[in-house]
């Protein structure tokens, strides 16, 4: 028989039990400590998901609430490492994240929206979606925010008028060799920072369209070793050189205090800037006006074959481990093509990702027009770029850039910095297909 | 009372105290350990169990995230002592660094200390303005000196082309090292406080005593003041040396990178060996890899520290030495 004494113990231990389990019941698996109401943890950037419009979405879906990170890399790295990602990341569509099983499959959340349709999708969407041995087909993993032909450029005309020298033509594309050739007409007439490149933000991807252009690729067809020694190759990596050798605008060894491009253009000290169509966001400040009223897109420089990259394409992705997936697709279904794509759309910073937000462009002022009907034409010659599983961008870029440094101060000729960083490359390679096995 | 009944009472009496002892030591230890419970348990959770577990992750090629991870044996440090000369050099910088900047923040130390120790007016706030910069924190300090070497709208450009001078790029290769050099520098202070208050305890005496036998100033500080506080300058050091060689997050934040921490955008003259298993890590995702080079870091200081603590005792005096020695005699 058993005793009383423990007996009631027992009951007092199960009724606390399932007082428990009752209060949990009224959580899902995101957990909030209010009944019925789950927490999707969202790793953005402020300046992109804005406070108002988490505010906003938790008032339409009281079901939801979103606990807001600030996008920090390395506070991912530690989140995954830990186990515990949040459940919406912003990031770049990358074939080394899609092939270590980060991300989870989107279609069959896209295949029952109202709110993201299949035939909705612009071609750009394909950067996200990986077939288990390349990009660019197969399952979407993510969805492009907005974005834009990163090498088109935006040029202040006043400057180049100013220098006596003939604007890039806003129809067709002008070559690589025309680029220099400008840069050094305008540095010769006193512009001091006659083009900019971007260099700070990595040039691992202008390269590599500079290669394809020529119809040469950077890596080998199983994606597991790479060419940097081929002639297209070289004479990337040399016009590189030749643009760091001639001063006509920044790089990592002769970098802006900005950081970027922009202050430099819209304060009207910068003739052209590579930086596609979502770089005109910043014009409708009051103190742009000057340079916004004589500036134009041109289309993206070519060495052949026309293609336009795009090197961004961010967007949103939700992890595999993610708690609660169907709530952060809802988060994603508004963030992507909810109000908030309606609204980025309608203020120029980025072209959206959806064909039936590209109504909402702005085309009041000329060079908003302008830039909206060359955005149309460009999109044409948007290609995913190659893209190894077992090396990202973020990898290599970094070898490259050093390697282009030491070209630029005068150590190295353009093939041994093409064998070097190929050598680095190769053995970062061979450590990525180990990894994945 | 015969001899055995007093023999046995005896024995009673000693058990007894012997269980006192016993007692007595047992509480003490059961105290210690109940107060040091926090300490050990913040050891084991928060340092031990880490650096066993870095221990094993050193035999894997885990990426730190993918569920696609396996154990490799010994691999990593195979590849470490064989295949990757860009470790060894950044080891290298890092001691090359570590050898300048150690010697120089010590001796600035002793130096300010020496300086502020003099009778002089406002000695106070002389020593709080040399020793503000050691306690500001390493994000400020960095924010300020890229403000200072920044080639567009720095301060020392512009004091350069005052003087007809060129711009330079003071963040980039090649002169970016000496920009990190003056900015570790910069803390120098901290090490003024603690050589301040080793010289406030030389005796007077000694250093009066020198004095009269004809010793000028430079010979007081070197036969008399410096043996006195060399167990001071030698904590500085092994310390200094410690810190230096883990640097990380110095080269980071004075690199300029969009104004963001990337180390994959240090330049290579500041990719210190930390900076290095940090781009290990977060770049390539070797986890196994980093980890492996961190133990073996790990190792290197540790043999680093018990050559310095060897040499020590023939160049550090210790007056505890002193004193076992003539309670020897």
């Amino acid at each position: 028989m058993s005793n009383p004494t423990r007996l009631r113990a027992g009951l007092a231990a199960g009724a606390l039990a399932a007082a428990g389990a009752l209060v949990l019941s009224g959580c899902t698996a995101g957990g909030s400590g209010t009944p019925g109401v789950t927490t999707v943890t969202v790793m953005y950037a402020t300046s992109e998901f804005t406070k108002e419009q988490v505010e906003a979405f938790e008032a339409d879906n009281p079901d939801i609430k979103i606990d807001f990170v600030e996008f920090d890399t390395n506070r991912l790295n530690a989140m995954m490492t830990a186990g515990d990602p949040p459940d919406l990341v912003r990031g770049k569509p990358s074939a080394n994240l899609f092939a270590r099983e980060l991300a989870t499959p989107l279609d069959d959340y896209i295949a029952e929206s109202d709110v993201i349709k299949e035939d909705d999708l612009l071609p750009v969407n394909d950067l996200w979606r990986w077939n288990g041995t390349e990009r660019g087909s197969g399952s979407l993993y993510g969805l492009v925010k907005d974005f834009s032909p990163d090498t088109t450029f935006w040029q202040n005309e006043a400057l180049f008028t100013q220098a006596g020298v003939e604007p890039l033509s806003t129809t067709e594309p002008a070559s690589w060799d025309d680029i220099l050739t400008k840069g050094e007409a305008l540095k010769a007439a006193g512009i001091e920072l006659p083009i900019g490149i971007e260099w700070q933000w990595g040039i691992g991807g202008l390269l590599q369209e500079m290669v394809e252009q020529q119809g040469e690729q950077i890596f080998s067809e199983d994606l597991t070793e790479a060419n940097l020694t081929s002639p297209e190759a070289i004479r990337a990596i040399q016009w590189l050189i030749d643009y760091g050798k001639l001063g006509i605008g920044p790089t990592s060894l002769n970098p802006l205090a900005a950081g970027q491009d922009g202050p430099a253009f819209t304060g009207g000290e910068m003739a052209a800037s590579m930086d596609g169509y979502w770089f005109a966001g910043q014009f409708t400040a009051e103190e742009a006006a000057n340079v916004a009223a004589t500036a134009s897109l041109a289309p993206a420089p070519t060495w052949g074959e026309r293609i336009s990259a795009v090197n961004g394409g961010v967007g949103a992705w939700i992890p595999e481990a993610s708690d609660d997936k169907d709530a952060a697709w809802r988060v994603m279904e508004y963030f992507i093509g909810g109000q908030p794509a309606i609204d980025r759309a309608k203020s120029g910073w980025g072209l959206p990702a959806l064909e039936s937000l590209w109504e909402y462009l702005p085309t009041e002022q000329p060079y908003q027009q302008q830039a909206a009907e060359l955005a149309k034409a460009e999109v044409e010659f948007v290609v995913p770029l190659q893209d190894s599983p077992y090396i990202s961008i973020d990898q290599w870029n970094p070898e490259l850039d050093k390697g282009v440094q030491s070209g630029i101060l005068g150590e190295k000729t353009a093939k041994e910095i093409g064998q070097e960083v190929q050598d680095r490359m190769n053995t970062l390679l061979a450590q990525g297909k180990d990894q994945l096995g | 009372m015969s001899t055995l009944a007093a023999a046995a009472a005896a024995t009673n009496v000693a058990a007894a105290g012997a269980a006192r002892t016993r007692g007595w030591r047992r509480y003490r230890a059961r105290t210690f350990y109940l107060f040091a419970s926090p300490w050990i348990a913040g050891f084991v959770l928060l340092t031990l169990t880490p650096v066993v577990y870095a221990l094993i992750v050193s035999f894997t090629n885990y990426d730190g995230a993918s569920a696609k991870w396996r154990f490799i044996g010994i691999r990593n440090y195979v590849e470490l002592f064989t295949a990757s000369p860009a470790v060894w050099e950044s080891m290298m910088r890092t001691v090359a660094y570590t050898a300048v900047v150690v010697p120089l923040s010590v001796a600035g130390g002793l130096f300010l200390a020496l300086l502020v120790n003099e009778r002089i007016r406002a000695r106070g706030v002389v020593r709080a303005i040399f020793f503000v910069p050691s306690v500001v924190p390493i994000v400020a300090t960095a924010i300020m000196w890229r403000l200072i070497f920044s080639k567009d709208a720095g301060l020392l450009n512009g004091i350069v082309q005052v003087f007809g001078g060129q711009k330079v790029t003071w963040l980039a290769d090649p002169y970016v090292i000496y920009a990190l050099i003056v900015m570790s520098l910069w803390g120098l202070g901290g090490g003024m406080i603690i050589s301040l208050a080793a010289l406030q305890d030389v005796p007077q005496e000694l250093t009066e005593a020198a004095r009269l036998d004809g010793a000028g100033r430079l010979r007081v500080l070197r036969s008399v003041v410096v043996p006195l506080i060399s167990p001071v300058l030698y904590f500085q050091v092994i310390t200094g040396i410690i810190a230096t060689l883990q640097m990380l997050v110095q080269p980071m934040l004075l690199a300029e990178s969009s104004g963001k921490l990337s180390s994959a955008m240090v330049p290579e003259s500041t990719t210190l060996f930390m900076v290095h298993v940090y781009n290990e890590f977060f770049y390539n995702n070797r986890f196994g890899y980093g980890s492996a080079m961190l133990w073996v870091f790990f190792v290197v200081i540790l043999l680093f520290t018990v050559i310095m603590q060897r040499v020590s005792r023939r160049v550090v005096f210790y007056q505890n030495d002193v004193e076992d020695r003539e309670d020897e005699k």
